[in-house]
């Protein structure tokens, strides 16, 4: 398989995966394929012929990019006196909503929405991104057992949070 | 619903696929990487683009200080040393005896005295990344640097910069 298929694949493998873990940051869509770009781009020359084992590496520049993205807005906004208003949000949902998810897929991007950023970040990996425990440590610089923790406490509130949802 | 069962619903959802144009934005840029010539150019000029808003902070710290030292200079006699062109003798004297003593430290405007200090506001890990040198963690250190002078007479100059850094360090992954 030569070089360009080998990326080809990994794209179309992770993309999607890549840009939902990126507006955990940088909400607009936009600027959170911008960041999946500079981050994709920069892996892959670094690692032309990476495979499977080194996807959590791809996602630990995803976050680096897309914490240097938000540092940058941020700085931008006291500079010219903007209001801060966290991180920006925009309408556009997670998931897919195909037919029969449709529901399901508002109630869990509510959610997830309301979950504090450290648990998110988690539970993205682990769900949509297929990372083991070890590796989501190894992206984000945390010890396993945080890393475990913060799971189990995001799955038990994103839990909790689409009840609340679905009786409203 | 148990949790496992929860975990796969929630794993049956599917995250929205990104636009066609950044397929075709990758590929732009990985197409030079086949030629080295073109990759070591990209290469080098993001590491300029890296490096320069790092510099900036620098750059304004060292301006800083250039500026308090001429406003020094200024302030205490500085001109009086270069105003009287039309007396020749004397300020040609002085200038060949540059003896430093504390009268012409003080007729200078030199300081006498330099501190520098500094407070680590934040320590903030971002975790692993794949940079130049391979697999590194990396830790962002937010400072704020305060450089004082003080001259003979005891006026004090002080000037506050405020820091960026970013310490990389080297990690093997297993």
């Amino acid at each position: 398989m030569s070089t360009d298929e080998n990326w080809r694949q990994c794209y179309r493998e992770l993309a999607p995966k890549l840009l939902l873990y990126a507006r955990q940051w940088v909400a607009a869509q936009a600027d959170a394929e911008d960041v999946v770009q500079a981050a994709f781009v920069r892996f892959w020359k670094k690692h032309p012929g990476a495979s499977r084992e080194h996807h959590a590496l791809l996602f630990a520049a995803v976050r680096t990019i897309a914490l240097d993205t938000l540092r940058g807005e941020e700085r931008r906004a006291v500079r010219e006196n903007e209001p801060l208003a966290g991180v920006p949000r925009e309408d556009m949902p997670y998931f897919d909503l195909a037919v029969e998810r449709a529901e399901l897929s508002v109630a869990v991007d509510h959610a997830l929405r309301q979950l504090p950023s450290d648990q998110r970040e988690v539970i993205v990996l682990k769900l949509w991104a297929d990372l083991t425990f070890q590796q989501i440590a190894d992206a984000l610089g945390a010890p396993l057992n945080t890393v475990a923790s913060r799971y189990r406490y995001a799955l038990e509130r994103l839990r909790e949070r689409m009840t609340a949802y679905e009786r409203a | 619903m148990n949790e496992p069962d929860f975990e796969q619903e929630l794993r049956g959802l599917k995250p929205i696929r990104p636009s066609r144009e950044l397929e075709s934005k990758i590929a732009r840029e990985l197409a030079p990487v086949a030629t080295s010539r073109s990759w070591s150019t990209s290469e080098r000029r993001t590491l300029l683009e890296r490096l320069l808003p790092a510099l900036g902070w620098s750059v304004l710290g060292a301006a800083a200080a250039v500026v308090a030292m001429l406003s020094m200079n200024l302030a205490k006699g500085g001109l009086q040393a270069k105003l009287p062109i039309g007396n020749s003798t004397e300020p040609t004297a002085k200038l060949a005896t540059p003896t430093p003593t504390n009268s012409a430290v003080a007729q200078t405007g030199m300081p006498a005295s330099s501190t520098v200090t500094g407070d680590v506001l934040e320590a903030n890990d971002e975790g692993l990344f794949d940079g130049v040198i391979g697999v590194a963690r990396r830790v962002r250190y937010s400072s704020v640097e305060r450089r004082s002078w003080q001259d003979a007479s005891g006026a004090v100059t002080m000037v506050e910069v405020p820091r960026e850094d970013v310490v990389v360090v080297p990690v093997s992954v297993q």
